[in-house]
């Protein structure tokens, strides 16, 4: 169940910048060897951002339902799931903010 | 969720949201330039006349998305071609939304990555500016590398030369490349040619 918490949240951060990955600034994807990617990448963004935030919901299922057996959270996973959360409302909330850090990074 | 983990949460949340609101909203364009202006059939006619207003300059036209990193990269590549040589010339910057995170006008940080005053701002939620380019560029002899979304051209760079008037048809460019950023010296080369 951890496992499930945690990969959800890193998952939903993933693709969340993935979805921005599509105008990254050349150096990023240069860097990762995924040019030709970027090229591919705007038209994923609309499914990109949707999968997020569906990981997101897998992820406070998970922490949040009630099982059988009365089970301790763990407190990393939780903490994961937090900032998972604000990084992808950041990412659907203020775009431009994000794509000028992006940008500054390049 | 308890109170605790409750507060935690507001207490990140709610100071990047603010920040975030801040930077998004507040859109004004740096001191010396108009304010951002709303292109759409009924002021289309207002960009045609402020393009014709100087013919004794060069003319550039920018088609940018406020979300796209690569864009800001080439906005600012402008700026800084801009910065570093007294061209006369009118900078256009059209804002169009071209990606799903382009939900709102060009904010504070987006129009300030083109600070000159020799550049005017604007945002066009319908690509009026990037359909009538699409179309002119059809018998046009210089034609884009790349750029195109959905059907619409962006992430574009578009040199006018002087003397150059937009009647019933924008004039044949003398530049026209994309990305801005990875265009940027063939932009520079274009705007200093005597």
């Amino acid at each position: 169940m951890i496992r499930t918490e945690r990969f959800a949240s890193v998952s939903a951060v993933l693709s969340a910048i993935g979805a921005l990955a599509c105008c990254l600034p050349l150096g990023i994807p240069a860097a990762l060897g995924l040019i030709g990617l970027s090229t591919v990448m705007p038209a994923l963004q609309p499914w990109l951002l949707a999968i997020s935030v569906v990981l997101l919901g897998v992820g406070f299922l998970t922490q949040f339902r009630r099982g059988r057996a009365c089970r301790r959270h763990s407190r990393f996973s939780l903490v994961l799931l937090i900032t998972a959360t604000a990084i992808v409302f950041a990412l659907v909330l203020f775009p431009q903010v994000i794509a000028d850090l992006l940008a500054r990074l390049a | 969720m308890s109170r605790k983990t409750l507060g935690i949460v507001l207490g990140i949340v709610a100071p990047l949201a603010i920040a975030g609101a801040y930077f998004m909203i507040s859109g004004g364009t740096p001191s010396g330039q108009p304010a951002l202006a709303n292109i759409d059939s009924r002021t289309l006619p207002v960009l045609q006349a402020e393009f014709n207003r100087h013919p004794e300059q060069m003319r550039v036209v920018l088609l940018l998305s406020p979300t796209c990193p690569t864009c800001l990269e080439g906005a600012s590549s402008v700026e800084k071609i801009l910065d570093n040589h007294s061209i006369l010339a009118t900078v256009f910057a059209v804002w169009e939304p071209m990606l799903p995170t382009d939900w709102a006008p060009p904010g504070r940080l987006a129009l300030r990555r083109l600070q000159d005053p020799r550049v005017r701002q604007y945002w066009d939620p319908d690509h009026l500016v990037a359909k009538l380019f699409k179309e002119a560029g059809q018998t046009w002899k210089v034609q884009p590398e790349c750029c195109e979304l959905n059907g619409f051209l962006w992430d574009l760079a578009v040199v006018f030369s002087s003397g150059q008037r937009w009647n019933d048809r924008l004039p044949e460019p003398t530049f026209l490349n994309g990305t801005i950023v990875g265009s940027s010296s063939g932009l520079a080369a274009a705007l200093l040619k005597p």
